[in-house]
């Protein structure tokens, strides 16, 4: 493990991520971007799955709207995130934020892929009178303190 | 005028104390980016949707009606731990040269939000107009998240 994050932290990427006066704050720039992207289009389908707004709309049709702006989120916040990650990698992998937040994301993320794999095949049949079910209900709660989680404990890693 | 303002901001009970403690700073600051990711998410949905791209079920009008209180609610959230972050460390912000760019591009995304938008986006679905208007919002918050992030590194 250690002997990875030593050849991630001595790769020409992540050495020049490091040695350049730009290239790091671009990076971190592009992460903030992608999270807000991802955490805050995931929130608005939380908060319609626990009944909270767009009532008026179909949990289907709020999920179509906001799942390509996910996709789009993660992929620049995982990307950005891993290019970070490997700049400072052999000085970071210790830190107990660094590892609380690669922790709750991937819980996150087995929330929902759970929730895909499971409850949300039925999302069409929600909406009007049909409120979504319990466990929805549950996945949904779950994510917005799982990403909320995981915004607190990155802010964090840069003090401890 | 406009530093004794910041002065003030600075001794206040908040700013103390959040000058002097390290994890309430960083708990300030992660609130902030939480409020700020839903505000983030509120716009995207709707000027995506206005824009046509995401959903054709969904009207960007109807959205910003039923979307204004978390909209709000989460700018609220923004605005008083953003304050609370100056007060931390007012001097910093009272020279930086990109907090006023920052402003301006905040009062400019919130003026396009609140009172065009709300007259402007028909309910029948994208017009050229519409359109428009979704993009100068996408780049506008953009340059406010661009710049806040840039604060804190000149």
């Amino acid at each position: 493990m250690l002997a990875i994050i030593e050849r991630l932290y001595e790769s020409p990427l992540a050495t020049a991520i490091r040695e350049s006066e730009n290239l790091f704050p671009i990076l971190q720039t592009f992460h903030i971007l992608g999270t807000i992207g991802l955490a805050g289009a995931i929130a608005l389908v939380d908060l319609r799955l626990l009944n909270v707004i767009l009532r008026r709309e179909a949990p289907v049709a709020v999920a179509h709207a906001v799942l390509p702006i996910t996709w789009v989120g993660f992929a620049i916040m995982a990307v950005s995130g891993g290019l970070l990650f490997a700049a400072q990698s052999a000085r970071i992998y210790g830190n107990v934020f660094l590892q609380l937040k690669l922790l709750l994301l991937l819980i996150a993320l087995a929330n929902v892929l759970l929730f895909h794999a499971t409850t949300y095949r039925s999302i069409s049949a929600w909406g009007g009178d049909v409120p979504p079910p319990l466990p929805a209900r549950v996945f949904a709660a779950l994510s917005l303190v799982l990403w909320a989680g995981v915004i607190v404990a990155g802010r964090f890693i840069a003090y401890y | 005028m406009v530093e004794s303002l910041f002065t003030w901001l600075g001794g206040t009970a908040p700013g103390q104390f959040l000058a002097g403690s390290t994890a309430a700073f960083a708990t300030t600051e992660a609130l902030h980016i939480v409020g700020l990711a839903v505000v983030g998410g509120v716009i995207l949905v709707i000027d995506l949707v206005a824009l046509g791209i995401t959903s054709r079920e969904l009207r960007a009008g109807t959205l910003i009606d039923q979307l204004s209180g978390l909209f709000y609610g989460a700018l609220a959230l923004t605005a008083i731990t953003g304050v609370m972050l100056v007060a931390a460390g007012p001097y910093k912000y009272y020279t930086n040269p990109l907090f006023p760019v920052k402003l301006v591009l905040l009062v400019a995304a919130l003026i396009l939000q609140i009172t065009f938008r709300r007259r402007l986006v028909p309910l029948q679905g994208p017009d050229r107009l519409s359109r428009l208007l979704a993009s100068t919002s996408l780049l506008l918050w953009t340059g406010v998240v661009v710049t806040g992030r840039w604060l804190g590194l000149i």
